[in-house]
């Protein structure tokens, strides 16, 4: 494996996504989103904190997945149109590395941008709490933001990337929905809908699993199992979906 | 000796559900030597792009084999004795001059010899004076002249170019044939394509033709010259594309 040459491209790449557009849009509005809590907040005597972090909160979660989406579905489609990926492939590095290389400046910028907004979610309210809760919830969203992110690039392979950013939102929706459909199957004598439900339960990331986005969960705490789970679950199936992707990728016309 | 062997190379791109697929590549059979400039021309849309692409691995073949000097594979190996420009390089435009060739540098391996070969390569484009600019104040010329340093960057066997004097400004073109000519005169393998007849004249020791897809010549540029006494390039060209039986396309 050329580390030399993982490191640089995604430096590179990184450096060049952080003068999209797109990024900064979704950069001013997470913020907007963080102002808006804030001033909700404050309409309540009892419930401030409580409004302010789960506005947030959903802000940071919302505005990280809808980039994941666009710019996992898009970024391999858009060096293939654009043909910019031919002069780094002539170079001696294979084409799993440069698919390494664009996922990871992805969810390197990802963990800086969620970082940096639950950073000042944590300054601006005024408790404080464990930093060990705030890291649980941290990791179970960037994981759950990677997660989709793979799934974005992996179905980008095959489908095109308007298509593919659906696709990934879609099994993202299953995945939340899992323990409703699991209840429904339970109640439903239906035999078809039960044996789906149990292939959705098989083949579909957990991501119901992946995030704690509540207040409680911040007082509280989780125990560590719930950590485990989602670093373990998440992790295994980004790494899982990288793999199938870049494979994909390794096969594709470059035209 | 061949560094570059393609036997029998076909390609074709669907064109749609209903529509039978274009064949862009027929059967194609070619060789580029060492130590030779070597010439690819063709009209635009004769497969010229797709051939390049085919042997870089950048597009599977339907059938068909490229060698690779006497390899079977285009392992990293391999690609590092081999620098290629394509038609339209995407440059970081972000990145100053030095960072851009860093990059390549570090694509290819590293090693601790970046900073010498950074100047050579930046002398012989003549752009060592700019090499802490970004490429975004670059003009078209000294884009494509970076992007022939970065060809050039690790001393390649074998230099690989699409379409080099594309969009270039009379002086850029200049440039570009005097460093084909400095490249001719050291012995190194050059393979590029190109419609303009006049730098093949000029330039080559070798020609490769292809139309529509397959080859109608390949071979030494003065033997084809002697076959057609009195007549330029572009004259010879018109010669063998129009004897070439269209019911064999």
């Amino acid at each position: 494996m050329n580390f030399h040459g993982l490191r640089a491209l995604t430096r590179v790449f990184f450096l060049e996504l952080i003068r999209e557009k797109l990024v900064w849009g979704a950069a001013a509005l997470g913020f907007g989103l963080f102002l808006m809590g804030l001033a909700l907040g404050n309409l309540s005597f009892d419930e401030k904190e409580r409004i302010y972090f789960h506005l947030s909160v959903t802000a940071i979660h919302s505005v990280g997945l809808f980039l994941m989406l666009i710019l996992g579905a898009t970024k391999l489609n858009r060096e293939i149109e654009k043909q910019t990926c031919l002069l780094v492939l002539s170079r001696p590095i294979s084409r799993q590395l440069f698919y390494m290389a664009q996922f990871l400046s992805l969810a390197i910028f990802i963990f800086i941008f969620d970082g940096l907004l639950f950073v000042t979610l944590g300054l601006s309210l005024s408790s404080s709490f464990s930093p060990s809760n705030w890291s649980i919830l941290f990791l179970g969203i960037f994981f759950e933001q990677s997660l989709v992110l793979s799934l974005a690039m992996f179905a980008s392979q095959k489908l095109r990337s308007f298509i593919a950013g659906f696709f990934a939102f879609g099994i993202f929706l299953v995945g939340h929905w899992l323990p409703d459909l699991q209840y429904f199957a339970k109640k439903s004598e239906n035999e078809p809908f039960q044996v789906m439900v149990r292939i959705f339960d098989a083949i579909v990331p957990h991501f119901h699993q992946l995030n704690f986005r509540s207040f409680e969960a911040l007082k509280e705490g989780l125990p560590g199992s719930n950590l485990g789970f989602v670093v373990i679950h998440g992790l295994g199936w980004t790494l899982l979906l990288c793999v199938l992707g870049s494979q994909l990728w390794k096969r594709r016309d470059l035209v | 000796m061949n560094l570059i062997e393609v036997q029998n190379l076909r390609k074709s791109f669907d064109q749609g559900l209903f529509q039978k697929p274009s064949n862009v590549l027929r059967n194609l059979t070619f060789n580029v030597k060492t130590e030779k400039v070597t010439g690819f021309i063709g009209a635009n849309g004769s497969g010229k792009t797709t051939t390049l692409k085919c042997i870089l691995d950048f597009v599977k073949p339907d059938s068909g084999q490229v060698r690779f000097f006497g390899s079977d594979q285009l392992s990293p190996k391999i690609k590092a004795k081999i620098g290629f420009l394509p038609e339209r390089p995407y440059l970081q435009e972000f990145l100053t001059a030095q960072e851009f060739l860093k990059l390549h540098w570090d694509l290819s391996g590293g090693g601790p010899d970046f900073e010498s070969n950074c100047s050579r390569v930046l002398d012989k484009v003549q752009l060592n004076g700019t090499k802490l600019k970004t490429l975004r104040s670059f003009s078209k010329g000294m884009l494509q002249r970076i992007g022939v340093a970065q060809a050039l960057l690790r001393q390649p066997e074998l230099i690989i170019l699409d379409e080099p004097m594309s969009g270039l400004d009379p002086d850029g073109r200049l440039m570009m044939k005097d460093l084909l000519r400095e490249l001719r005169a050291q012995r190194t393998a050059v393979f590029f394509s190109t419609h303009l007849l006049a730098d093949v004249e000029e330039l080559c020791d070798d020609l490769i033709v292809l139309h529509r897809g397959r080859l109608l010549f390949q071979g030494d540029l003065t033997e084809l010259q002697a076959r057609y006494p009195g007549l330029r390039l572009e004259e010879i060209y018109r010669e063998i594309a129009l004897s070439f039986p269209e019911d064999r396309i």
